[in-house]
């Protein structure tokens, strides 16, 4: 985390004896303020690792995280909750917990009385039966207020621990604790090892990062290539715009047939001229469908040329624009004629049933409808006539329920001298029934 | 009183131009009509500065003749080359506009006339009157009626000139209605729709559509085939003439009939016109007549059959449907020898039958004889063949030589539109960039990917493909600011004899974010995510974006979102074509158990068989889209984990968890994902539920069981799918959309159990319960001893319970530990 002359420079800050405060004072010289944080975690590598510091050592390295932010009012020490778990650390040094508990309370009263000992002084004049140790819980309980709430962490972060390892390369039977160590200008022994130097190395290699507990996060896996991924090339095909042949194309054919049609729209055309409008349109398929007839007008083309309009719509039955013609048809009044191009629709190519449905429909309401007597009785008939032929040929079914009704409507008719008719039309049905 | 309209009054004259009469010029009808002829002459000889010149004297006669006016833009756009599309386009549009102007004005004044007579007339039923407001017809479908404002062919060389500028949307919107609307359209210009109708929709991927096209085609146009073995067209034709007559007679007799309507007594006359029966069938539907008017130039009837056993090909290739293609491409190949298409399309069938070298031998015999457009085509092909034989250095370089081959052409001849359909080089920079992914180079690769996006951007497997890239170049360490996933232990050792100490790798072992510098706001509110600045704008810059994780997760969620655009659609579109089968199916067993003919039988197979095809190819689309849609929501949650956002992570492998039909492996990532997400945001508890359910799962089943689930996913087809039996170079190549076989090995079997055991180690451990960590973590350790997070593992849980020799021991019995002792040179101190 530091550099090397940074680290040296640490350690030289911790070395000395001196007064507690001075040690401060040669902290803060040696680093500026920026760094101090930096610092300060470098400090605390040290002291997680338990034997790495000599006890003064430790005793200077704490009381420098107290003073430096002693003074930083507001905010609290950021490094109070790790001084509060070494205040209470059951398995630390008697002298230790006493000096960090000193200095906790020393935070209330502001007093200053260990600032001009050394570590030294304090470690030899302490006497363990003249201080209360408190526990953990009344550490954290008292100084709860200097505390900062419980940072939202992952769980791993919760869970890691120190990743450094001591190892000590020793042989066996060795006794670390014993003192015949690391004192200066003794025989260097086997094992002996230099503590500034682990020290310096320590800070050099690790971060705060502690070892969190390992987790296997494993890839997706690789995606093959698709069905038709790889693109083949083909060729498109080469389209060539068109010419309009329309243009100035002699359209006179087509005039006399719309002039033909625009005649059949207002009155019978005569049978030479109803021939010629059959033939030109059987010449040309397309032809029907330029000639000027819309759904609009095929009332009037019905009502004057009955024949006509069925050989019309027949050609006209591949078109989307048939749905219309038959709503017309539909919708016109029921008539002779009407009913005769229904008629022959039927019996010359499939019809929607339900525009067949409907056309009955229609016929039932037309003949309850009408208020001439004479009209009324002519349209029954017509109507009896029509539906036998329709069940003749099987375009509807002689029971159902439409039919039915039909019946039930022209039954009323029976005493106008009409049930001959109704009779055939009923006989017919129930032939079909069985 | 306005009678009837017998020769009182002129009907409107249609067109202008047309109206020689009309001018006060004197040239009679005639020659107006003849230069029309010599003008048509003329361009289809191509000669087109003649053809203009006739045209423009023609145009002296009326200036404004929409017809005119089109036919002079499309003889000047041939003229230059066909490298102006735009004015055409421009002139196409004015040109209908004023068509559908002057076809408002004459129906009004149509309108004007009957309106005015039916006013008059008194044998009318009273209705007419009424509706004639009501049921107002659009002038739209008006114009249609009227053959001299007739837009059907402007409308269609619109369409033809947006399909080679590859606009296929557009040119469909235009197209639809016209293929509504067929019948009215003259018959050169009716093929021509259906024909690219049929390539529109087979480039766009909308294979139902194309079979309804054919099937159309075979009905409309089928006299134009030359009779073969089941023509059903030619007793109909016969038929015709009679029944032409018997109408003439019928009308005749009915005509007579009617006349005597008005009198009561003369029931039995009036209703014997109704008692019309069924003998009298003038036949349904009645089959076009081949006496189509002398203008039009009919395309000669091989061309049409060659075409139509083409799109064909294409259809049934796309449905992996090879017996029927190999049928249909036999034929081709009878009709013509030498087209390059029906040569291509043979080789692509070889190389889905996975006959390699057949192909390749197909192919290199059409180099000799291709122009430079086609030879870039060929090459790209023969990429595709190597890439499949995995010979990675060829394939590469055969994409190199292709896009060389299209950069040579390109820069021969100016621009041009035909020169602009026929390049493929965006298509081809794609299949490069599969090639370098698949070989392990993504950063090559998602360059080629994003110049392929101008073009491929609508596609979600590209998207995805970007953000596989970033993945790869994460596993291999190429992304800047992350770290990635160690394979081996390193520690370091520091101090020496007594003071000495290990230090192990500190903070997370998985890929992470390092540097705060990719800026994403880590709040994890629901708002959105914020791109950072000039993110979004590197698809108008043309620069190609630098790989990362935060790239991928964008990628992932273009993906998802055309996804979901798409899935509704598809839908649809799979049940329709599943209905349509249904039917089919239907309609082949009764007519089976009628006993039913000969002759209707080739065509109903035929018909079975598009539909089929369009049945397997929607089917099979809806598993691809299922399968990929897992794989992006394992990737974005691996990359939303990397990036450091649980909570979103936690909501993608949720998802995938939520997925139907989620395979193993991936059910494995969804729990292994939501458990770490879990972890990160403090519920370790929940985690622990995630990771036992994985843990029960994986085993119940044998170690095996990842095969099966492969199978499942793999390309299933009605008749016959997987290569051909006599496929030599058996590289087996599994077109699954599960996994390549390595990746997948780790996530199934051994590998899996302890992953998901060290992982557990890790929540009992977070949790506290040191007992359970211990236990699993020797399982996993002599599972797989060769693990470096498993003897990570079992260090921790050895640290955690204070035993250090213990976690030492492991560390130095560790195989794969790597060392580095940290001796700098601290002189200070000696």
């Amino acid at each position: 985390m530091l550099s090397t002359g940074e680290t040296a420079a640490l350690l030289a800050v911790l070395g000395d004896e001196r007064s507690l405060d001075s040690h401060v004072s040669a902290f803060t010289l040696t680093f500026k303020r920026q760094q101090h944080f930096k610092a300060c975690c470098c400090l605390i590598l040290l002291l997680e690792d338990r034997r790495l510091l000599k006890q003064t050592q430790r005793l200077v390295a704490f009381y420098i995280l107290f003073e430096l932010y002693r003074g930083e009012q507001p905010s609290t020490n950021p490094f109070m909750s790790f001084l509060i778990d070494a205040a209470s650390n059951e398995a630390a040094d008697k002298a230790e917990r006493a000096f960090l508990q000193i200095l906790l309370m020393s935070l209330n009263n502001n007093s200053k009385e260990l600032s001009m000992k050394s570590a030294n002084e304090f470690i030899s004049t302490f006497d363990p039966s003249a201080h209360k140790l408190l526990s953990g819980e009344a550490l954290k309980s008292r100084y709860a207020d200097k505390l900062p709430p419980e940072p939202r962490m992952s769980s791993f972060k919760k869970a890691s621990i120190s990743n450094t390892i001591p190892d000590p390369d020793v042989p066996p039977g060795y006794d670390l604790d014993s003192p015949e160590h690391g004192v200066p200008g003794g025989v260097a022994q086997l094992g002996a090892g230099n503590r500034e130097a682990a020290a310096a190395a320590l800070i050099q290699t690790s971060s705060l990062n502690g070892l969190e507990p390992p987790w296997v996060r494993p890839a997706p896996p690789r995606l093959p290539p698709q069905q038709g991924e790889m693109i083949w090339q083909i060729p498109d095909t080469q389209h060539e715009l068109l010419w309009d042949y329309g243009m100035c194309a002699d359209t006179s054919r087509g005039a006399s047939i719309r002039e033909l049609i625009n005649r059949a729209l207002k009155g019978a055309l005569a049978p030479a001229q109803q021939k010629k409008v059959l033939l030109e349109l059987e010449a040309d398929p397309k032809l029907v469908y330029h000639c000027g007839l819309t759904p609009r007008r095929l009332p009037e083309l019905v009502e004057n040329n009955p024949l006509l309009a069925v050989e019309v719509l027949l050609k006209l039955m591949n078109s989307n624009q048939i749905t219309d013609y038959f709503k017309m048809l539909v919708n016109m009044d029921i008539s002779l004629h009407s009913m005769e191009v229904v008629n022959r629709l039927t019996t010359a190519v499939d019809l929607p049933t339900e525009f067949v449905h409907m056309y009955i429909t229609n016929c039932i309401s037309s003949c309850e409808n009408i208020k001439d007597k004479y009209l009324q009785n002519r349209l029954v008939r017509l109507v009896c006539v029509f539906l036998q032929s329709l069940i003749r040929n099987k375009i509807i079914n002689g029971t159902c329920l439409l039919v039915i009704n039909l019946h039930a409507v022209l039954v009323r008719f029976v005493a106008a001298r009409l049930h001959k008719w109704i009779v055939a039309s009923l006989r017919d049905s129930l032939s079909c029934a069985r | 009183m306005d009678g009837d309209g017998d020769g009182s009054k002129e009907p409107p004259q249609p067109g202008a131009a047309a109206s020689a009469a009309a001018s006060e010029d004197t040239r009679p009808q005639s020659t107006v009509a003849g230069l029309a002829k010599e003008a048509a002459q003329l361009f289809h000889s191509r000669s087109y500065q003649g053809c203009l010149l006739i045209l423009h004297q023609l145009q002296l006669h009326n200036d404004e003749d929409p017809k005119v006016r089109h036919n002079i833009a499309v003889a000047e756009y041939y003229r230059d080359g066909c490298t102006n599309p735009q004015k055409l386009l421009e002139v196409l549009s004015q040109v209908k506009a004023r068509n559908e102007e002057l076809a408002r004005a004459a129906e009004e004044q149509q309108e004007g006339n009957s309106s005015a007579s039916t006013s008059g007339s008194t044998n009318s039923t009273g209705g007419n009157g009424g509706l004639s407001s009501a049921t107002r017809t659009n002038s739209v479908d008006v114009v249609a009626y009227m053959e001299d404002y007739d837009t059907s062919i402007p409308n269609l060389n619109n369409a033809m000139i947006m399909y080679h500028l590859q606009r296929y949307a557009a040119a469909m919107s235009i197209l639809e209605p016209l293929y509504r609307n067929i019948e009215p359209i003259d018959e050169a210009a009716a093929l021509r729709v259906c024909l690219l109708m049929l390539d529109i929709t087979l480039a766009s991927g909308q294979p139902g559509k194309a079979a309804e096209v054919l099937q159309y085609m075979e009905k409309a146009f089928g006299y134009l085939l030359p009779p073969t073995e089941a023509s059903s067209t030619a007793p109909t034709l016969a038929s015709s003439t009679p029944e032409t007559e018997s109408l003439i007679a019928n009308t005749e007799q009915t005509l007579a009939r009617t006349a005597s309507d008005e009198v009561l007594e003369e029931d039995s006359f009036t209703l014997g016109s109704l008692e019309v029966d069924s003998s009298q069938n003038l036949g349904s539907r009645a089959p076009i007549t081949p006496a189509i008017a002398a203008r039009e130039k009919p395309i000669p009837p091989v061309d049409v059959k060659l075409l139509l056993h083409l799109y064909r090909v294409r259809l049934f290739l796309s449905a992996r449907n090879l017996k029927a293609s190999k049928r249909e491409i036999k034929s081709a190949l009878n009709l013509s020898r030498e087209n390059m298409t029906a040569l291509l399309l043979k080789a692509q069938l070889e190389y889905c039958r996975g006959n390699y070298r057949k192909a390749i031998k197909q192919l290199t015999l059409c180099i000799g004889r291709a122009d430079p457009g086609m030879r870039g085509m060929l090459l790209s092909n023969l990429g595709c063949i190597h890439h499949r034989l995995r010979k990675d250095q060829t394939a590469a370089l055969y994409f190199r030589k292709a896009l060389q081959a299209f950069a040579i052409s390109e820069r021969r001849e100016p621009l041009s539109v035909l020169g602009f359909s026929q390049d493929r080089s965006l298509s081809i920079i794609y299949n490069a960039g599969l090639q370098q992914l698949s070989c392990g180079n993504p950063i090559l690769a998602s360059r080629c990917f994003q110049e392929a996006a101008a073009l491929y951007y609508n596609r979600p497997l590209l998207w995805l493909r970007l953000a596989e890239c970033c993945i790869v170049a994460l596993e291999k360490g190429l992304l800047e600011n992350t770290t990635t996933t160690k394979s081996e232990v390193k520690v370091t050792v520091v101090g020496e004899g007594a003071w000495r100490r290990v230090v192990l790798p500190g903070g997370s072992l998985n890929p992470t974010v390092v540097n705060g510098a990719l800026v994403l706001k880590v709040d994890e509110s629901e708002g959105d995510v914020q791109i950072p600045d000039g993110g979004e704008k590197w698809f108008v810059s043309g620069k190609s974006h630098k790989l990362s994780l935060s790239f991928a997760i964008q990628c992932l969620q273009i993906a998802t979102c055309l996804f979901d655009r798409c899935d509704a659609k598809a839908a649809e579109a799979a049940a329709e074509a599943a209905v349509a089968l249904a039917e089919v199916k239907d309609a082949d067993d009764t007519q089976s158990s009628k006993g039913g003919g000969a002759s209707p039988k080739g065509e109903a197979k035929d018909t079975k068989s598009l539909v089929a095809a369009v049945a397997a190819i929607e089917e099979h689309k809806m598993h691809e889209t299922a399968a990929l849609r897992m794989w992006a929501l394992a990737a974005l949650s691996y990359c939303q984990l990397g990036v450091g956002h649980p909570l979103r992570a936690l909501r993608s492998a949720e998802e995938l968890l939520r997925q139907t039909s989620c395979a193993r492996p991936y059910m494995l990532l969804g729990h292994m994902y939501a458990a770490e997400a879990l972890c990160q945001l403090e519920r370790p508890q929940e985690a622990l539920e995630h990771l036992s359910t994985c843990l029960n799962e994986t085993t119940a089943e044998p170690t095996n069981a990842g095969a099966e689930d492969e199978s499942n996913l793999k390309w299933k087809s009605g008749d016959n799918s997987e290569a051909s039996v006599d496929g030599e170079d058996g590289a087996t190549y599994t077109v699954g959309a599960l996994g390549d076989a390595a990746s997948v090995a780790r996530l199934t079997g051994t590998n899996a159990r302890a992953s998901l055991y060290i992982n557990l180690v890790a929540v009992y451990a977070m949790q506290g319960n040191l007992q359970e960590a211990h236990r699993l973590a020797q399982l996993a350790l002599t599972m797989s001893p060769a693990n470096p997070t498993a003897m990570l593992a079992a260090v921790y849980v050895e640290l955690k319970l204070e035993r250090k020799e213990s976690a030492l021991t492991l560390l130095k019995q560790y195989r794969h530990l790597c060392v580095v002792s940290s001796s700098k040179g601290l002189s200070q101190y000696d």
